[in-house]
């Protein structure tokens, strides 16, 4: 009799038997259980992922994605609802279009990663912080198509039959020519700037919305703490108020920050009174003459002299922002602005700069709980010492508030990966109407775009002033060397050094090797490079697609239109041109670099 | 009747044992499978186009030039920003090494007790907090500083008056910092007392160069002398000392500095074999523990921060207070998992070597040093490697707290954070990825060093 075998191998023998299994009862065994289940559930998976890629690749069916970073409450249900009625006009082309919304956080390198790989959605949210999406010239023209041609037509969802929702006080025979006849652009109340790229001299955006602040006063604290019923009316007045409201507070025993702020509130004040005191410079500034001051004109005029940080303007300018902040939590740079709201809400704070974007949240979070004022942002009085003597008559006679500056937001671009190009014009035309537009905003919370249109009632305080001046000096984007001025400025915001330290130290840096603005010149002219290099490959690409037959039928009137764009860079000769004017002692690129 | 075995060839048998051996293993394998494939694709794969991307100029999209060396060189010689993020790091590392030591100590604490019940409800209690994520925790110490809820604690317990007090110009610790300033070695005569006590810590201060020069020298003392062989063994140890010393004294105090931290030991050795590595030791403590007490007293409060006046300081919105707002953050840093990790170790520490201890008549302090602590020694330098390595890569902490910037006039600049803004703000991604292998380099000669020379004797 043959005696059981034992073996060490368990897994292939019966338990306890030490018999081996043959055939195919010997992958009996937990092993091939979790194998089976894990392969089952990878298959799973994929038929899963391939199914949907299958009914996204239906040939009956268009599919049309958009995504934005926008997860504000009421923008996805009125974004959805304008979906809903485009894809319902368009059922029987088989049209439909979906949204994506994507966390801010993870934007930038979510739709980095997809324009790479050549699957990103057909429209997509242009922002200037996205590097990828807005932030540099070279992303916007390697990504995103040129609207110019499209633009100067007129928008076909202004037409009579769509004009049925203007409001009546606004309803008038020019308006309705200039909505149904005039060119998209028109229609379009910043006409069409926020979709402007100045450096490639074209449109690659189509705004939705736009956007303004006012500034917030919680009456029932201010009422409390002042005694004043009305919010003040110029910025000399809140100040007093903001010192009373400090000083009842110390009395409270409560610890009272008379603005709640946070780190991105700042701008919205700087921005109220910018344009009253550094208007002037733009004569000095714009070399170029375009009506805007780029940032690369404001450094180089700064390292050329032609302008110095301690100007009269620009000084009183920086005092008086010191003035605002120090109506702030000393914490404001590092805190949120939902924690700015929650101050306001408690009790806490009695002002808050509150955008537009904003205002619903601002309007469910007081619900009930505070009462409130909305208004535009104070300006010194002529005879106030905030006004700083002469400066000051700007503001008490002339200037006023300006939103003259102010374009549209919530930008939307048409991606070169997109795979119906057409469609998507058309869904961001649809956007853009009057009709819609307007329904859009008044479902959302937000100001409409278009001419004629009014948002929801709570919102028309928010209309802009498009009357008046815009800054005329613009330091942002200036890589190494604006976050060396933005730490600067924000230590002498904290009065821990004084302005002039603040001069003193940029100055010095102007002309540093390392950070200074020659390598704002280089970063220039390697931007307009890179644009080049984008632009060649599209050009490649769009002629040999139309080599082997499978072009758009205007790709030929498309490829003459990137080569005008190619033209135009010159090979970035415009910058090496502007260097020499500003030092004919130098070559370019500058020593060093 | 019985077959006779069958007799196979040594080929056949190590086929056959192959065989079931393969039989065996490929389920095995492929089960992990897809783990590996995972690994190499979302690991190994992004780290090799790190090293691959550091040698060109890239700003993330399909645009790639080759650039070779110049990242590098760019990196070394053009951008001190990311240098002197190192020195930030460096007050880190050290604070973490001092915030390593209360889990230590709670973890001795919770094994000594004697009562089984109460040593489970206080680990329960200690384990308690991992329940909350780690980004809520920063969300609330955040709240902590911006909301005022610490300066209201400080107020009612009276920190504040006594960082007011620190704070003083004319008798806190400005004002004593304000007497170390001078370099020069002249007599007091209005305030004999002072003179009395500053004038030697001046002359020392000037024979090593400076504080840092005699923390140094301390540390390279120990690493000198360590184990005490022959000096041959410990001549990498004496070149990297050397050359730290360079940047750290000057090219004029390092060289006999440097020779007396290697001479020392190879002389005290000579006289008395075994009673030089506790003399060295104590000489090198010493200077190390005199060098860093100075440098708090003399380097860090210099001047009036005059944030406490109003009783609400902006911990995260004044430069000076930026840095000691990071530090404190998580008091009384009890680290739950820390305290696990150590806990188990100790409980592997039989109970004869307490009962031949207290034969010995060993203090219950004494057992902490003489007997806990050498026993978890291989947790902690675990610990220590882990700490490093954290220290040195992270940035989510400030870019929480402080914001893409580093604070007001980029105090919080860490290295990390900054190659975050160079890839994510300023769009240079391929410079980013140089400096990502700047710091994997530091890191890993670190590591090395860990490995190499922290040593736990068994």
């Amino acid at each position: 009799m043959n005696e059981p075998v034992a073996s060490s191998n368990a897994l292939i023998d019966d338990a306890g038997t030490g018999n081996r299994r043959h055939g195919w009862r010997r992958w009996l065994n937990l092993n091939t259980f979790g194998l089976v289940l894990l392969l089952g559930v990878t298959g799973w998976s994929l038929l899963r992922i391939a199914t949907n890629q299958a009914k996204l690749n239906d040939p009956t069916l268009k599919y049309v994605r958009i995504c934005h970073w926008q997860l504000e409450s009421g923008f996805r249900e009125a974004l959805q609802e304008v979906i809903d009625d485009y894809n319902t006009l368009h059922a029987d082309q088989k049209v439909k279009v979906m949204q994506m919304a994507v966390t801010e956080k993870i934007y930038p390198q979510w739709l980095n990663v997809n324009l790479i790989a050549g699957n990103a959605p057909d429209i997509a949210q242009l922002g200037g912080q996205i590097k990828q999406a807005g932030g540099t010239s070279d992303a916007v023209a390697r990504n995103f198509l040129p609207l110019g041609r499209e633009i100067l037509k007129p928008n076909p969802y202004n037409a009579p039959k769509y004009l049925d929702e203007i409001d009546p006080l606004l309803d008038t025979p020019a308006l309705r020519q200039r909505l149904a006849e005039g060119s998209w652009r028109e229609t379009l109340t910043d006409g069409m700037r926020g979709g402007w790229r100045q450096d490639l001299q074209d449109y690659y955006g189509i705004s939705t919305a736009f956007f303004t602040s006012r500034l917030a006063c919680n009456m029932t604290l201010l009422k409390e703490a002042t005694g004043r019923d009305e919010p003040p009316r110029t910025l000399g007045e809140m100040l007093v108020a903001c010192e009373r409201l400090r000083a009842w507070g110390k009395e409270q025993g409560k610890t009272i920050d008379p603005i709640a702020s946070a780190s991105y509130h700042p701008g919205m004040f700087f921005g109220s009174f910018a344009s009253g005191f550094l208007y002037r410079l733009q004569d000095r500034l714009d070399r170029n003459l375009d009506g805007q001051v780029t940032s690369m004109e404001s450094w180089a005029a700064l390292q050329d002299g032609l302008v110095k940080l301690d100007e009269p303007m620009i000084a009183a300018y920086y005092a008086l922002c010191l003035k605002i902040v120090a109506q702030f939590n000393p914490n404001y740079t590092a805190m949120d602005r939902d924690q700015a709201l929650a101050a306001f809400v408690a009790g806490r704070s009695a002002f808050l700069a509150a955008a537009s974007w904003d205002a619903g949240s601002i309007a469910s979070a007081c619900k009930n709980r505070v009462d409130y004022r909305l208004m535009t942002f104070p300006l010194p009085a002529a005879d106030e010492p905030e006004a700083f003597g002469e400066l000051g008559t700007v503001y008490g006679q002339s200037i006023g508030f300006s939103e003259a500056s102010g374009s549209g937001g919530a930008t939307f671009g048409i991606t070169k990966t997109a795979q119906y190009p057409d469609i998507a014009l058309d869904f961001l035309r649809f956007l853009s109407s009057h009709k819609y537009n307007q329904r859009f905003a008044i479902r959302n919370g937000w100001l409409p775009i278009t001419v004629g249109s009014l948002p929801a009632d709570h919102m028309r305080i928010y209309m802009p002033n498009p009357y008046g001046v815009s800054s005329g000096f613009n330091a942002d984007n200036g890589g190494d060397l604006e976050i060396f001025m933005e730490g600067k400025r924000r230590l002498f915001l904290n009065s821990e050094i004084s302005y002039q330290d603040v001069v003193d130290t940029v100055t010095a840096k102007l002309n540093d090797p390392g950070i200074g603005v020659d390598n704002l010149w280089l970063s220039s002219y390697t931007s307009i490079r890179g644009e080049e290099r984008s632009i060649e490959r599209t050009i490649a690409v769009q002629s040999w697609r139309e080599l082997v037959g499978k072009g758009q039928p205007d790709t030929p009137d498309r490829v003459r239109e990137i080569l005008v764009d190619q033209t135009l860079r010159n090979h970035g000769n415009g910058v090496k041109l502007e260097f020499s004017k500003r030092n004919p002692n130098r070559s370019f690129p500058p020593e060093g670099k | 009747m019985n077959q006779p075995p069958v007799s196979l060839t040594a080929g056949a048998r190590w086929r056959n044992r192959l065989f079931h051996r393969a039989s065996l293993w490929s389920i095995l394998y492929l089960l992990m499978m897809p783990t590996i494939v995972g690994l190499i694709v979302f690991t190994y794969f992004p780290n090799l186009e790190t090293i691959k991307y550091a040698f060109y100029k890239w700003d993330g999209s399909l645009t790639e030039e080759f650039t070779g060396l110049s990242n590098f060189i760019y990196a070394f010689t053009k951008d001190p920003r990311f240098w002197n993020g190192f020195g930030l790091v460096g007050i880190f590392l050290l604070a973490n090494l001092i915030k390593m030591w209360p889990s230590i100590f709670v973890a001795i604490a919770l094994h000594r007790l004697k009562n089984t019940k109460w040593q489970y409800v206080y680990r329960v209690l200690f384990v308690l907090p991992m329940v909350i994520p780690g980004m809520v925790m920063l969300l609330i110490w955040k709240a902590f500083y911006t909301e005022g809820l610490l300066n209201q604690m400080l107020t009612v317990t009276g920190g504040m008056a006594v960082l007011r007090t620190l704070d003083s110009g004319d008798y806190g610790l400005p004002a004593l910092a304000g007497f170390f300033q001078s370099t020069v070695y002249a007599w007091n005569g209005d305030n004999w007392l002072l003179s009395i006590l500053t004038k030697p810590v001046l002359l020392l201060k000037a024979g090593f160069g400076s504080w840092w020069g005699m923390a140094l020298w301390g540390v390279a003392l120990l690493v000198c002398a360590k184990g005490l062989p022959s000096l041959k063994k410990r001549w990498l140890l004496a070149c990297m000392v050397g050359i730290t010393g360079m940047f750290v004294w000057g090219s004029l105090h390092f060289i006999p500095l440097v020779a007396m931290a290697v001479i020392l030991p190879e002389w005290l050795m000579s006289k008395d074999r075994h009673e030089a590595q506790a003399r060295i030791a104590w000489i090198a403590w010493g200077a190390m523990l005199g060098a860093a007490l100075l440098i708090i007293l003399t380097e860090v409060w210099v001047t009036p921060t005059q944030a406490f006046k109003e009783g609400n300081p902006p911990w995260l919105g004044h430069s000076k207070l930026v840095i000691p707002a990071i530090v404190f953050w998580g008091f009384p840093w009890v680290g739950t998992v820390g305290v696990l990790i150590y806990l188990a170790g100790l409980q592997n520490i039989s109970q004869e070597v307490y009962e031949a201890a207290d034969l010995d008549g060993v203090s219950s302090l004494g057992k902490v040093f003489r007997i806990e602590l050498p026993l978890i020694l291989t947790q902690v330098r675990i610990n220590l490697i882990f700490m490093t390595i954290g220290t040195l890569g992270d940035f989510g902490m400030i870019l929480i707290l402080l914001g893409p910037s580093g604070g007001p006039d980029n105090v919080g600049m860490v290295p990390g954070l900054y190659m975050y803004n160079k890839a994510f703000i300023q769009g240079e991604m391929g410079y980013a990825c140089t400096l990502a292998m700047v710091m994997f380099l530091i890191t890993l000669a670190l590591t090395f060093m860990y490995q190499r020379f922290v040593k736990v004797e068994k």
